[in-house]
């Protein structure tokens, strides 16, 4: 579900790949990214251009990954929303904890400032 | 022209995705003659996953009905069962009438219900007034929050045996 497609020093893209993240993938995208998380021990950038929809599990797993990330001094950027995923988490204000950005391109511009 | 339409769903997870576009493709159909802004359907899509993930993993049935209505230029969304009893149900006799009582909170958002009668309790949400965000406390279930701010409107009636969650969307 999880692939690693790009690598640096301070960062790992790994891209989200299913259309429809819901219930019945939320687990495993949980523990994949924990893993990710714990193998690489950097930030993750969650590329989710390809995600046309999620639900309340999976936001539910990516706010449990955003914890474990800061809580080991990582962080997890979200990378490529499609408009109805990203209206999704600004209205309900998950837009305010989360880094978003268009592209790899720009989250590298915007946060090597 | 009103309309309404049910479909029966079996409450399996594997049933989710197809189920919801079954919907969506319907809604989209009966909303063709009504006049409604570009987010109307995204709001429906968001609370139609919601109240099924609800239907997976709260019911404790097998069945849950689904019913569209589109009537005075509101489309609502109900979701009826047989099933177990939404907990806060059973905390309605504390709650004062028409007073709201917070729910959940986690600095990002705040979720009320209002006790409208015994059988009824209407949800809404405000933004927190001091907004302390801290990341470790923030809340992974969001299901009932997500509707109760995609909709105008987002009850719980509980009409012995029969659970009802509806949510109401204005086209105007």
């Amino acid at each position: 579900m999880l692939k690693i497609v790009n690598e640096h020093p301070q960062y790992i893209v790994a891209k989200v790949d299913i259309g429809e993240a819901n219930l019945t993938h939320s687990d495993q995208f949980k523990t994949e990214l924990v893993s990710l998380l714990n193998y690489k021990q950097r930030n993750v950038w969650l590329n989710m251009e390809q995600v046309t929809y999620v639900d309340s599990s999976f936001l539910g797993a990516l706010v449990a990954g955003l914890k474990y990330a800061l809580g080991a001094g990582d962080d997890l950027v979200l990378l490529g929303l499609q408009k109805d995923v990203h209206d999704l988490l600004k209205l309900i204000r998950l837009d305010k904890v989360f880094k978003i950005y268009a592209d790899e391109q720009a989250a590298t511009v915007a946060l090597n400032q | 022209m009103n309309t309404r339409q049910s479909f029966e769903f079996d409450n399996q997870a594997s049933s989710i995705s197809s189920f919801s576009h079954q919907m969506l493709e319907c809604l989209v159909g009966q909303l063709v003659n009504h006049h409604h802004d570009g987010q109307l359907l995204s709001k429906a899509r968001y609370i139609i996953g919601e109240l099924l993930n609800n239907a997976v993993k709260h019911s404790g049935c097998t069945k849950t009905i689904f019913t569209f209505t589109i009537e005075n230029d509101s489309l609502t969304i109900a979701k009826s069962d047989y099933g177990t009893k939404l907990e806060l149900m059973n905390k309605a006799g504390y709650l004062k009438s028409d007073v709201p009582t917070l729910v959940t909170a986690d600095g990002l958002q705040e979720l009320y219900v209002i006790k409208e009668s015994e059988q009824l309790l209407s949800f809404f949400c405000r933004d927190p007034q001091n907004e302390e965000i801290t990341i470790q406390h923030l809340h992974e279930h969001m299901g009932l929050l997500i509707i109760a701010k995609a909709a105008d409107r987002f009850t719980y009636g509980f009409n012995a045996p029969v659970n009802t969650f509806t949510a109401t969307l204005n086209l105007n």
